[in-house]
């Protein structure tokens, strides 16, 4: 379990996103040692709710995966690189197309 | 300035009561403090309705090396009448508290299996710490007799031996891997009979 | 107004909530215990009904769009059937939050915490429901859109691990008790699906007003489906006189998972994924709750007056005495409610207030509905 908590610290490119992860630790120790496994339960979802309801710059901080406009451009099944054709949603960008529907030519002549 | 500080202590002391409230959840669960029973085998008692064996191992004896010997276990048993008072009475002997989480194997006598032994499958499903898939074995002998006679030559651990056993069923024919649920659910339905291995 | 807005696959997810989280806790073992082996044929049976009832109310809907059953019931009979309405399902809401809160409470009191009181984590639970109401009700909404799938696949999960314990004779006598059990009073485990009321509350927070189609059909079938896996997993487990014993019936299959050596007990990873799915569909229930009674009496804000909401609940939640007083009320009471108020009364609202809209109609010729404020 530890080794799982150590491995997935590392998924945390830069150093400064790790503070938070430090202070999260604290919280949900002290959770854990209130009501042990319901508590850490608890604070996940409460937790999970702060994060839904944070907006950077005008985009919802869990776009991919909170609210999905569109099936195709979800968080969960991401598709190849060669076959996302529109721009991402929340940007609410000018131009929506960002390639060809068909981007790979050469693969069909 | 004061009503904002006011909320924090609130806080605070609901933090303090809860601690208070969930002692069961945190201290049960060290497992320096709890004695976990490997085995549990049933007789029938002289005195009382059942004689109840268990046996414990030490949890930290996996590192040792003993080519060829086992590490020690301790065996220990009661005459009660039913495996609730049995677990109590165990537990004034015992210093450690009894959990039978890890139970493997339980084993009842075959005179036993001759008189029924639903009340005591009941029970055991009742309880939620015991596995569903610990397995059941039929002895010869009396219970006693058997865990106490258990002492293999291939292994470090009792507990190890206990759970590789049954499942010889999967490349043998001449046995079968009978697990607590399956033996249960036999029980209940109209439709079966419940078996079990005898050794 | 944007604090208001649902998407289409954020509402699927609430209405899935209510079913996922009814099969983690007896919704199973009281659908074998009324039609015995024939629950699989019997699950079929009222998914197919439930969809058509969801075709049905969709098309009854079309007439008031962006009007929720409130404002319908106002057009219809005026401010004392809004009132007799609004009171009616705000006492749905608040006795489902208790009844569920106090089931689970007690099954966690069983399994994991035998020596703390009930009431402890009574309100621990509703602790956290108050505060993700006061953050606001879109950020639950989107919390329970993340965890949905892996709520919908850890009861799949549960299926496919059991495989090898499956005796899948007990599917026979196919039709259990009788043609009659299963497809008449069979219909009314029709109470599964009582994430209706959601549906009723929906269209003013739609982002798209032609969604409220899709939304019916993909949860009604989405729900049948996790309905007839849970199901078939207690069928083909254990014998008929075992299930309907049983507390938690899921958890207990989950127990019997072992891959090898090393997943072992699976079941407390199961368990952390239904407290968190069941901490979810309360607060969304407690916010209809609160957005009913802000309705009723035109209140501003719902968030001055949640934690009086939560303590009414624990009140309530407190009411029985032990664990086989709320299986009753969980099993019966609460089957013949969600019958009566949303398959039965909610449905005659809908017919009556399209009867009065034609007949206004034909007299006027064009009919406005003057909307509440949102």
């Amino acid at each position: 379990m530890v080794a799982i908590t150590a491995v997935a610290s590392f998924a945390i490119p830069d150093f400064s996103f790790g503070f938070h992860l430090r202070l999260m630790r604290f919280i949900f120790i002290f959770l854990g040692y209130i009501a042990g496994f319901f508590g850490i339960g608890l604070g996940i979802f409460v937790y999970l709710c702060i994060l839904t309801n944070l907006k950077s710059f005008g985009v919802p901080y869990m776009v991919p995966y909170a609210p999905v406009t569109n099936i195709n451009s979800n968080g969960y099944f991401l598709e190849p690189v060669w076959r996302r054709e529109k721009r991402a949603d929340y940007l609410n960008t000018k131009k929506e197309k960002a390639q060809n529907h068909i981007s790979m030519k050469w693969r069909y002549k | 300035m004061i009503k904002h500080l006011y909320k924090y202590f609130v806080i605070i002391i609901l933090a303090i009561m809860f601690a208070y409230c969930f002692v069961g959840a945190h201290s049960a669960q060290s497992v320096d403090d709890l004695a976990y029973a490997v085995a549990i085998g049933f007789d029938v008692g002289d005195t009382e309705r059942i004689k109840v064996t268990f046996q414990f191992t030490m949890p930290n004896s996996s590192g040792e090396n003993n080519a060829g010997e086992t590490a020690p276990s301790v065996i220990d048993s009661v005459e009660a009448a039913c495996i609730e008072s049995a677990v109590n009475l165990i537990n004034t002997f015992v210093s450690k508290e009894v959990n039978l989480a890890h139970c493997k194997v339980i084993v009842f006598s075959e005179e036993m299996a001759r008189q029924g032994i639903s009340k005591e499958i009941y029970s055991l499903m009742n309880k939620v710490e015991v596995r569903p898939d610990s397995n059941i074995i039929i002895s010869t002998t009396t219970a006693e007799e058997y865990i106490r006679s258990v002492k293999p030559s291939l292994e470090n651990l009792v507990a190890k031996f206990y759970e590789i056993l049954p499942r010889s069923s999967e490349y043998t024919g001449y046995t079968s891997n009978i697990h607590l649920i399956d033996f249960f659910n036999n029980l209940e339905s109209m439709s079966q009979e419940p078996i079990a291995i005898l050794r | 107004m944007t604090d208001k807005k649902i998407g289409n696959f954020e509402a699927i997810a609430l209405i899935l909530t209510v079913i996922v989280n009814h099969v983690v806790l007896n919704l199973p073992k009281n659908i074998i215990a009324s039609t015995s082996s024939a629950s699989i044929i019997n699950v079929l049976f009222i998914s197919i009904v439930a969809v058509l009832i969801g075709y049905l109310i969709c098309k009854l809907l079309e007439k008031f769009p962006r009007l929720d059953i409130l404002d319908i019931a106002s057009f219809l009979g005026g401010k004392w059937l809004k009132i007799v309405t609004g009171v009616l399902f705000l006492g749905y809401f608040l006795f489902t939050v208790s009844v569920i809160l106090r089931s689970f409470s007690e099954g966690l009191k069983i399994i994991f915490f035998p020596r703390s009181p009930v009431a402890a984590i009574m309100i621990l639970f509703l602790l956290a429901v108050v505060i993700t109401n006061k953050i606001g009700f879109q950020a639950i909404i989107r919390s329970n859109l993340f965890m949905m799938p892996i709520f919908l696949f850890s009861i799949l999960f549960i299926f496919f691990a059991n495989i090898g314990n499956f005796t899948i004779q007990r599917m026979l006598p196919l039709f259990g008790n009788g043609t009659f059990t299963t497809f008449f009073s069979g219909l009314s485990n029709l109470f599964a699906f009582g994430g209706f009321a959601y549906l009723y509350f929906l269209p003013p927070y739609l982002k798209e007003d032609k969604g409220l189609k899709k939304i019916t059909f993909i949860s009604t079938i989405t729900s049948g489906i996790c309905l007839l896996f849970s199901v078939a997993t207690l069928l083909f487990l254990s014998p008929n006189s075992v299930i309907t014993e049983e507390i938690f019936p899921l958890y207990l299959a989950s127990r019997n998972i072992q891959f090898g050596r090393f997943f072992q007990r699976l079941d407390a990873v199961f368990l952390l994924f239904w407290i968190i799915s069941l901490t979810a569909y309360l607060s969304i229930s407690f916010a209809f709750a609160t957005r009913v009674f802000q309705k009723l009496l035109n209140f501003e804000y719902t968030k001055w007056y949640a934690s009086l909401f939560a303590l009414l609940i624990f009140g309530f939640a407190m009411i029985p005495e032990n664990m086989y007083q709320i299986t009753f009320i969980e099993g019966t009471i609460y089957q013949y409610v969600v019958l009566i108020l949303i398959f039965g009364l909610s449905l005659a609202l809908l017919i009556f207030a399209n009867i009065k809209y034609y007949l206004l109609e034909k007299k006027k010729g064009a009919v406005s509905i003057d909307k509440a404020p949102v």
